[in-house]
């Protein structure tokens, strides 16, 4: 089992990392990771946990996040909001939001969501971490 | 200067605080309160920045005419006048203070009838009263109720109102309840696999109740929000009506934009250096620009300095002048269509209007700003005009058909292995896994063929509008 695990996370990771430097040679449509999750003052030594959640989100960002396309369906982007959450609420509270957040983010969730606002250059729904 | 200072506070009472004395200013109308700080006291005074002052205080009672005739007769090389804004902070935070306890004061109001259980719902529009029933619909439901009935997946959600939400919440939350059995009793709950099957499903469980309450809650917020919105908005509907027309009246000019474009001209006017004249200048000129003023737009462009602006706003600049002088060509043209079609019969307005709109269109596709010139045919006509018939243009979300095929891949591959690495292990929710796996294989084919459908229409579409556009450009 900790075989298949391993294999799987290394046939995750390394096709992600390989195709996103092809994708800046060949393929211009697929987006880079837009900016970084990481920001000022995150690093805290009183709240660990809280540090390691966003360094991991800023990892999914940097690596995986770039070549799997822009298919988030709100604005901000799941990971983002998590972070944002986060900070904002703190790591569980923050933690179960950016999960519940990635429950809604589907085609059949979306048509419930279209009152709301949209954000003018995306065109993706507005729904940030703050109005919760 | 300094005694000027301490009489307008002694006047008003400190800027930062809310005493009574401003609290009786309320009682009076909102425009007299300033006539009788400014006209009064300092009519006679030949400071320049004091008469820049009372050309504010007209301005902000829109009283636009008085407002330009200071402004005009002033000379702006006066150093006195630089001192303007040391003025504007002293006075200007109280009038400022009490703009906003006027505004507060009648938004209270409106939330004090709000929480009264009963609104007599007839006296409003039907627009209201949708919004109305909207939020009864959501304030009915109990937050708490909700989160206990999201213990059972979906369950809460569909409480609330969101069953394409719940569906895919069961959907998800059930897949790893189903996980999470297999793993324990497979391998028992003292196992890796079982505690880390148990801690993942245990989590999404969680999210799907404090997500709910959480929703629940904003959604309470908002659609209260916009229906006090709505109800304020209906109630200073005429006000605002009136002030407008008041403005179209004064200004001869046909816009109702002047409010913006007079603010411009004063931040020329109190600019302290060259480079926040030159930028003010070019904040007028767009001002001008969007009011279709294009002669007062040409010399506001012949006075501006080139070599102070910033980058960001030379970037700007390139944009914008083209379509300035496309806008002045294209003016005359416009203005005829506008009185032609107001002579004669409604049936040609509503052609005009289409024409408009298609034009809108046509912009919006190139990616190019709509033009004014084609805009101000809707200006000044009527009120019914103006509000009803030129329609925003919602904006597309195009995917890339490409795109989508890929992503679900990407996705999916790693998936596809995990599925196989289960089934050899956890034989039930692998084939779940595999079968979920195909089905959104389906979905997101079947979505990219739409979307190269609709994207291969626009194309012809952004084609046909391309000549079109060519071809007013060639007249």
């Amino acid at each position: 089992m900790r075989i298949i695990a391993i294999l799987w996370m290394t046939c995750l990771c390394l096709p992600a990392l390989g195709q996103q430097k092809n994708s800046e040679k060949t393929n211009p449509s697929v987006p880079k990771a837009q900016g970084s999750i990481w920001e000022k003052g995150d690093f805290r030594l009183a709240a660990p946990l809280e540090t390691s959640a966003l360094l991991m989100l800023e990892l999914y960002k940097k690596t995986a996040s770039g070549n799997l396309g822009s298919s988030c369906r709100f604005s901000p982007e799941c990971s983002r909001f998590m972070a944002e959450s986060i900070r904002h609420q703190g790591v569980w509270t923050g933690l179960l939001l950016g999960c519940d957040r990635l429950l809604r983010c589907n085609h059949e969730a979306e048509i419930e969501h279209s009152e709301h606002l949209r954000d003018s250059k995306t065109g993706k729904i507005y729904d940030p971490a703050v109005e919760y | 200067m300094i005694l000027q200072w301490s009489i307008s506070l002694a006047l008003l009472g400190p800027a930062d605080s809310l005493n009574l004395k401003m609290l009786e200013h309320l009682n009076r109308p909102h425009d007299e309160v300033i006539r009788l700080r400014f006209t009064e006291h300092f009519k006679n005074d030949t400071s320049a920045a004091w008469q820049a002052e009372r050309a504010i205080s007209f301005y902000k009672v829109a009283d636009y005419t008085q407002s330009a005739q200071i402004l005009e007769s002033l000379d702006s090389t006066q150093r006195a006048i630089n001192h303007v804004e040391g003025y504007r902070v002293a006075s200007g935070l109280a009038i400022g203070n009490i703009n906003v306890l006027q505004h507060n004061k009648e938004y209270s109001n409106y939330l004090a009838l709000f929480t009264k259980t009963k609104i007599d719902l007839n006296t409003y529009s039907d627009k209201i009263q949708v919004r109305y029933k909207k939020y009864h619909r959501v304030k009915r439901k109990s937050i708490l109720l909700a989160g206990l009935l999201s213990t059972i997946p979906g369950l809460g959600k569909a409480y609330c109102g969101y069953h394409r939400q719940a569906q895919s919440s069961a959907v998800v939350q059930s897949f790893f309840g189903i996980i999470t059995a297999e793993s324990i009793s497979r391998y028992g709950l003292q196992s890796a696999i079982g505690q880390s099957a148990l801690g993942l499903s245990g989590l999404w469980w969680l999210s799907g109740i404090y997500g709910t309450m959480k929703s629940l809650k904003k959604e309470k917020r908002d659609r209260k929000t916009a229906l006090i919105k709505a109800i304020w908005e209906e109630e200073n509907r005429k006000l605002i009506r009136t002030k407008r027309d008041k403005s179209i009246a004064l200004t001869g000019n046909k816009s109702w934009q002047q409010d913006s474009l007079l603010n411009s001209r004063f931040n020329v006017i109190l600019a302290t250096n060259d480079s926040m004249k030159a930028e003010a200048e070019w904040r007028y000129f767009e001002q001008c620009n969007e009011t279709s003023l294009y002669m007062q737009a040409e010399e506001s462009i012949k006075r501006l300095d080139y070599s102070v602006l910033s980058s960001k706003t030379k970037r700007e600049l390139q944009q914008t002048l083209p379509l300035f002088w496309f806008n002045r060509e294209n003016y005359t043209e416009a203005l005829k269509w506008k009185n032609d079609a107001l002579k004669d019969s409604s049936d040609k307005l509503e052609l005009l209007f289409n024409e408009i709109h298609l034009r809108r269109k046509e912009y919006q596709l190139i990616g190019e700003k709509f033009q004014p010139c084609l805009s101000i045919a809707a200006e000044g006509s009527s009120d019914e005009i103006r509000r009803g018939k030129v329609l925003p243009i919602q904006y597309v979300y195009l995917r890339k058909p490409g795109k989508v095929v890929t992503t679900s891949l990407m996705y999916i591959s790693p998936a596809m292995l995990l599925a196989g690495g289960i089934i050899g292990q956890l034989p039930i929710s692998g084939a779940l896994l595999s079968l979920y796996a195909g089905y959104r294989i389906y979905g997101s084919s079947a979505e990219a063929s739409d979307s190269a459908a609709e994207k291969y229409e626009l194309k012809k579409q952004q084609e046909l509008f391309q000549k079109r556009i060519d071809c007013l450009k060639s007249k």
